[in-house]
């Protein structure tokens, strides 16, 4: 096998690992804080796809756009966390289930309406639509390294936010125990309107970032909420940490599995079995990991806390 | 003799805190043994760790010389050791009946539960459950939904579930707690009959703040401060005990 | 009214439906109905591990798509027996259900409604990868399947067969949660540390509610593809097992019955909205953020709040 392929795929992995961990970490947060299983967090990552195609039409920024797709998903997020969520903290995951089943499909429909049901397409911006030499002779997308880039800085920035600030040792305080928060006469609710609000400002990042190299559609996000769910099952629910390992694990053995399982195969199936074989087990790998990691480990692999 | 229940060198931390440490613990047939402290003594760890929901980091348990530590608490249940909770756990949307019901499916042993008649309609079934109910005396409360009982009403089924199958070890877990002075009294009557049932009680460690109840019903106690065990013997010893009283008595009643 | 008076009419009234929608030559309505009992069924079989053991399965759509792909892959081979059809997704349906279940139930809460619904994806992109079986656009049958005498492309035929399944698995269903099995069940849900310091290992009797939930929906998912003559990877789409569970949180939690009303009015709904605007799901979406903010027993439990206490 060829090391450059490998390289590039192994970049490709790094890449849909960073895109996976914006996700998880707004998802494992606002269940590690709130209780709450958020099934429309895919929805909030097509929303900001679509905030930021169509912010790039009006200012013709690709930087404008996707900081308005940022903070409009944001205050959108804020908006969904206050009209509909706010009662469901306290009950049954299957009440929070139905709600934000319901809000997938409000959300999928909405964009519908607004945008019609083809798929938009936005442009790779100029500045960034050329490849770069990773290697000599190994050209590689400059878009997709800067994807690379932000996630690993947001990663940073996350860390110092919960590592050094006072919101930071709410949240953790608050994942651990929730009470706890309450009794230091912190405004719980404003904790968890920011909270959800963050989540979905990192989803709308995400989603933004893909919808060059994605299609704009209704739907899109729950592809990408599946694997994001992945993610934060084998990295261990409520740990941004788990969140991390599991969207870089997640993402790579997803993209290598399907660069490089089928010609595997090929070594040890004859051509129409391993035609046949191959690509099924590439796209079913990562659920494959996901079992062998939680019949090792039921809790994942960063457990962030009991119950 | 061997003893009912043993404990072995059992110490378990959890990060930096040591909750128990070394304990040793014989438990005879038939005996109530009570286990008192003050509050972060590791009681409750101890009762944990015997009732197989703590695992420890060192020691062992044995059942009747029988060697039990790697077995989980349903495995234990299934061996004869009976328990109730601080916080009493019974299935609080079931009717005390069905929760007796429950407790007399888990005594029948053996095979996985009949698809067979309808539950509520087999007399065997019933009949025993009645009877688990009648021995705490809340028989008049069958059908009523467990969680809705009066706080000692809950104890009272919670044990009443826990003697079905009559098991050999009981760990009781602050029986008294939470109950107002009346059915406190009633539990600690309850638990005095039990000890004394026709053929022999079981063996029972009693992990209890309210001394009045201790000393009413313990054989022997065993006196835990800051996870060690301090002093064991009767009741009478550990009262005049000088280390009892500096580190558990004294602190109690200041 | 009493229940059993309840019971007979519910018969009653499926028995003349055929008539009915003859009568008024509406021929449609009678495949309405046959749709709802499949989704009953597969609601209803979702119900016993929702309902009684508490396990949010947001994955049962899997076992529409092994009953579907059954019927689809034995079809395009020319094997038209709806026993072959239904013998084949009982036991994969069975299988796949102890497989996933076994990992599955290591987890609870959360965990376990992720897990579903992962697993649910990984069979939606195996059957995506299937070419041979029309991958991603499906295939249509173009042999219906017979039982016996009977020609199951029939739509008068197909209701009754898709009535007498669901009569059976409404009794068989009644019968296990009445008995010691459906006690544990109820009982490992509410307090599952009580179950285990009673001696009770409640992972096994979940495991066992679970591969039996999977069998039937199974079946149900056969019945769907005899009903459209067509599978595809889209019945095993995560939207569908969203489905499954509304039917059975707005018919009502743990009664079996409920999950049957669940499934009608929910497909009666989309129909009817469906009439109204081609954004109904806009509609739809928004009452289930409402009933979920309201109510806790689904359609059954609003009318129950408001008579007062059971």
């Amino acid at each position: 096998m060829d090391t450059i392929l490998i390289l590039t795929q192994a970049l490709n992995g790094l890449q849909l690992g960073v895109m996976l961990f914006l996700m998880a970490a707004g998802l494992t947060l606002v269940f590690g804080i709130m209780n709450l299983i958020n099934l429309a967090h895919g929805a909030l990552y097509m929303a900001g796809a679509y905030l930021a195609a169509a912010a790039y039409g009006w200012t013709g920024s690709f930087l404008a756009a996707v900081a308005l797709a940022v903070a409009g998903t944001a205050a959108l997020g804020a908006a969904i966390e206050l009209a509909a969520l706010r009662g469901l903290y306290r009950r049954d995951h299957l009440d929070q289930v139905l709600a934000t089943f319901g809000l997938i499909l409000f959300l999928n429909e909405a964009a519908r309406l607004v945008w019609g049901p083809a798929a938009l397409f936005v442009p790779v911006p100029a500045a960034l639509a050329h490849t770069v030499a990773i290697l000599p002779g190994v050209p590689y997308p400059a878009y997709r390294l800067a994807i690379i880039a932000v996630g690993v800085a947001v990663a940073g920035g996350l860390y110092l936010l919960i590592a050094r600030t006072r919101l930071g040792m709410l949240i953790r305080a608050g994942a651990s125990n929730r009470t706890m928060v309450a009794a230091l006469g912190v405004d719980v609710g404003l904790l968890y309107t920011a909270v959800f609000a963050l989540g979905a400002g990192l989803a709308a990042l995400a989603g933004a970032m893909a919808a060059p190299i994605l299609s704009v559609e209704p739907g899109m996000g729950e592809p990408i909420l599946i694997l994001t769910l992945v993610v934060i099952v084998v990295g261990g629910i409520g740990s941004i940490r788990g969140a991390f390992a599991g969207a870089l694990l997640i993402g790579c053995v997803d993209t290598i599995g399907r660069a490089f399982l089928p010609s595997m195969l090929r070594a040890v199936l004859a051509p129409s079995a391993s035609a046949a074989v191959g690509p099924a087990l590439a796209s079913m790998l990562i659920y494959l990991t996901m079992a062998v990691v939680l019949a090792l480990r039921p809790r994942g692999l960063f457990a962030a806390r009991t119950g | 003799m061997t003893p009912r229940l043993r404990a072995r060198g059992v110490s378990r931390r959890f990060g930096a805190l040591v909750a128990v440490d070394g304990v040793e613990l014989d438990v005879m047939s038939g005996e109530v043994h009570a286990v008192i402290g003050p509050n972060g003594a590791g009681k409750s760890t101890l009762l944990g760790i015997l009732a197989g929901e703590v695992r420890p980091d060192a020691g062992e348990i044995f059942l009747d010389g029988q060697r039990v530590t790697g077995l989980d608490t349903a495995r234990r249940a299934r061996l004869g050791m009976a328990r109730s909770f601080q916080v009493t756990a019974i299935v609080q949307d079931l009717t005390a009946l069905q929760n007796a019901m429950l407790a007399v499916i888990a005594a029948e042993r053996g095979r996985i539960p009949g698809l067979g008649r309808p539950a509520m309609a087999d007399p065997t079934l019933l009949a025993a459950a009645r009877e688990a109910l009648r021995a705490v005396g809340i028989e008049g409360a069958a059908d009523v939904a467990a969680g809705s009982l009066a706080h000692g009403a809950q104890r009272q089924l919670e044990l009443a579930m826990a003697l079905v199958g009559r098991p050999r070890v009981l760990l009781l877990d602050e029986p008294t707690a939470g109950t107002g002075p009346d059915e406190g009294r009633a539990m600690i009557e309850l638990l005095r009959r039990v000890k004394t049932t026709p053929g022999g009680g079981p063996s029972m460690v009693l992990v209890e703040h309210d001394l009045d109840a201790v000393f009413a019903l313990a054989d022997r106690i065993t006196v835990m401060a800051q996870g060690r065990v301090i002093a064991c013997g009767p009741p009478e010893a550990v009262r005049t005990d000088p280390l009892v009283r500096a580190a558990y008595l004294g602190d109690a009643h200041r | 009214m009493d229940r059993r008076a309840t019971w007979l009419l519910a018969l009653l009234a499926a028995g003349l439906l055929p008539l009915a929608t003859d009568a008024l030559g509406q021929p449609y309505y009678l495949a309405f109905a046959t749709r709802i009992a499949v989704f009953a069924i597969a609601a209803l079989a979702l119900d016993l591990v929702l309902g009684y053991g508490g396990l949010v399965s947001l994955g049962h759509a899997a076992f529409l798509g092994i009953g579907a792909y059954s019927v689809g892959i034995w079809s395009s081979h020319g094997v038209t027996s709806a026993a072959v059809h239904w013998a084949t997704a009982l036991a994969v349906g069975a299988c796949y259900a102890a497989a996933t279940g076994i990992v599955a139930l290591r987890t609870t809460g959360v965990a376990f409604i992720m897990i579903t619904l992962a697993f649910g994806q990984m069979l939606f992109f195996l059957a995506v990868s299937l070419k041979a079986y029309g991958g991603d656009d499906g295939m249509t049958l173009w042999q219906g399947a017979r039982l016996g005498p009977l020609d199951l492309a029939d739509d008068r035929t197909l209701y009754w067969v898709a009535l007498a399944w669901l009569a059976a698995f409404l009794a068989l269903g009644r019968r296990l949660v009445a008995a010691r099995f459906g006690l544990v069940l109820r009982g490992a849900k509410s307090n599952e540390r009580r179950m285990r310091a009673l001696g009770f290992t409640p992972t096994r009797h979940r495991l066992a509610a679970y591969v039996l939930s999977g069998a039937m929906a199974s079946i149900a998912g056969c019945l769907l593809a005899h009903a459209t003559d067509f599978v595809s990877p889209s019945y095993m789409g995560w939207q569908r097992s969203g489905e499954l569970v509304v039917m059975v949180v707005l018919g009502g939690l743990a009664t079996l019955h409920g999950a049957i009303i669940g499934a009608a009015v929910l497909l009666a709904l989309e129909e009817a909205l469906a009439g109204l605007t081609v954004h109904w799901m806009l509609i739809l979406g928004a009452v289930l953020v409402v009933v979920a903010n309201v109510s806790r027993r689904g359609l059954l439990g609003l009318g129950a709040t408001s008579r007062g206490p059971r």
